[in-house]
């Protein structure tokens, strides 16, 4: 355990140094990520003026509040993405991995975690920008910001495992694309990415609550802006649980199945 | 005349290349298909609560959508590829094979690599406007075709030389991909009209990432309801073309500071 940690440690320590090589390049690339949630924003906040003030219980600052926090969820839950590993499987790079005496998924993860702490170093400034040009309003309650930090966690957790999963189809078939695309597209309508989860119609509503990504994104979004009752907190957290098992099982046999399975040329 | 020729044979050989790949026509064709379905699906959820968005109805709002994946296709046939390769050439130095060609540069780092398979792209743009014309249930005088025709022209040309003036700045800079994927974020705002947005934010799309002439003011132009002010279309026109004198001017002045890394 203490020799996993150290792992962790210094791979978060290289990623540090890597990153503050290309400073400017990071930096343009994350405020091009910003251009989503304030097009969003402004199109509900339209609908919302236009219908008296409020749409499905968020009034204009309050879809402003949400998009905001919107920026901090979505920058902290991204994980690898499966093309990027794709590649790395078909290239043959997963060969030298193997042959480590740790899970690959350990220094990917690793890596991830020190990409997040640097990329907080630009979300927050952003965020505090679009607070003051949007103008939110939040109830924050004190309970509810504590539990966030834990929901987000998992959320990234379970989130950045699923990718990986997806990714680890490619050591069954290479060109998985479209199947990413369309998982990302079924997340995008039905995550709380595109619109808060109560303007979509009820039944869309229900079945987004059967999926994952309701609560890798939505949930402690919601939870953050203090739209959850304390209940409701504690059945994300349960949904949350039960899709970590899921997943974890999933990855655990699957990584099994697709080591024996793999060979490459190279690497 | 002989420009058109060249044009012709660059993109008989772009087909020829991708024709080996025909799988890649079905997975294009796939992710084509989803992104409108998801673009789509947003504008359902839109009209779910609302009849009318900021004055543009369901139909006029599926023009903006579909004028904004026609020059969405515009730049994933031609000038996204060609752009990244000539990027990629400056970088390295293989430019230099581009210049001793007896041909103008421009317009061969402009049409050298066509991505095919994106004219999917073209098609369903083109299609939903089609459809949504057809909804909107007015009648398209020959004028007004003809506007819209040259206000997509200059939509077209526009991007295309926002690209170019950016992709030249490789010349003197390393590293110019990320300002161009930060500007391909801010054009997914032209799903939408410009007309919605802040007037801040309106002016950086109208002035400095064209979209609001590339995407809003074509798509305003077969609506009869007065969207956008009418004399929008001829300023489109009118920027296009200074824009195309500068884009070339600093091409040109790129291109005499170039000094070749392989050489």
């Amino acid at each position: 355990m203490t020799a996993l940690l150290d792992i962790y440690r210094s791979r978060i320590k290289t990623t540090f140094a890597m990153a503050a090589q290309y400073r400017v390049d990071m930096a343009l690339q994350i405020l091009g990520k910003f251009a989503e949630p304030v097009i969003y924003l402004v199109v509900w906040s339209t609908i919302a003026n236009q219908s008296g003030g409020e749409v499905s219980g968020y009034t204009v600052p309050e879809f402003a509040g949400y998009f905001i926090a919107w920026t901090l969820v979505r920058q902290m839950t991204i994980g690898w993405d499966p093309y990027y590993m794709e590649r790395r499987i078909r290239q043959g790079e997963f060969t030298p991995l193997l042959l480590h005496p740790i899970h690959p998924y350990h220094p990917d993860t690793a890596d991830m975690i020190g990409w997040k702490i640097i990329e907080l170093t630009t979300v927050i400034p952003t965020m505090i920008i679009l607070t003051l040009l949007f103008h939110p309003q939040l109830s924050l309650q004190g309970w509810a910001v504590a539990a966030f930090i834990p929901a987000l966690l998992i959320a990234f957790v379970l989130r950045y495992t699923l990718l990986y999963i997806m990714a680890i189809l490619g050591f069954w078939t290479t060109r998985v694309t479209a199947l990413f695309n369309l998982l990302f597209a079924i997340e995008f309508l039905l995550g709380g990415r595109i619109a808060p989860l109560e303007t979509l119609p009820p039944w869309a509503q229900s079945i987004a609550s059967f999926l994952p990504w309701k609560w890798m994104f939505a949930f402690p979004l919601e939870l953050v802006i203090g739209r959850l009752t304390p209940q409701e907190a504690l059945i994300g957290f349960g949904m949350q649980a039960l899709w970590g098992v899921l997943i974890f099982a999933t990855l655990t046999i699957l990584w099994r199945a697709a080591v024996r399975r793999y060979s490459a040329v190279g690497g | 005349m002989r420009h058109f020729k060249l044009f012709g044979i660059l993109l008989r050989l772009s087909a020829l290349n991708e024709l080996q790949y025909r799988a890649n026509f079905f997975m294009e064709l796939f992710n084509s298909i989803l992104a409108a379905i998801t673009g789509l699906a947003g504008l359902g959820l839109v009209f779910y609560h609302t009849n009318n968005l900021g004055g543009w109805s369901p139909n006029e709002l599926l023009v903006v959508m579909g004028v904004y994946l026609f020059i969405g296709g515009v730049v994933g046939v031609i000038i996204q590829p060609n752009m990244a390769l000539l990027m990629e050439n400056i970088q390295d130095g293989t430019f230099d094979y581009t210049l001793v060609k007896p041909e103008d540069a421009q317009f061969l780092a402009t049409f050298r690599q066509m991505q095919i398979w994106k004219v999917i792209d073209l098609v369903l743009g083109a299609s939903l406007i089609i459809y949504a014309v057809i909804q909107l249930g007015q009648s398209i005088g020959l004028d007004q075709a003809v506007i819209f025709a040259l206000t997509l022209i200059a939509g077209g040309i526009m991007v295309y030389c926002l690209w170019l003036i950016l992709t030249t700045t490789s010349f003197w800079f390393v590293r110019v991909y990320s300002i161009i994927s930060l500007l391909e974020s801010i054009y997914q705002a032209g799903r939408w009209p410009v007309t919605l947005y802040p007037f801040g934010l309106q002016m950086v799309l109208t002035f400095l990432v064209p979209v609001a002439f590339a995407v809003t003011v074509p798509a305003s132009v077969l609506s009869s309801s007065q969207l956008v002010p009418s004399w929008y279309p001829f300023a489109a026109m009118g920027l296009a073309a200074v824009m195309f004198i500068v884009a070339r001017a600093f091409w040109l002045y790129g291109i005499r500071h170039y000094g070749g890394a392989s050489a």
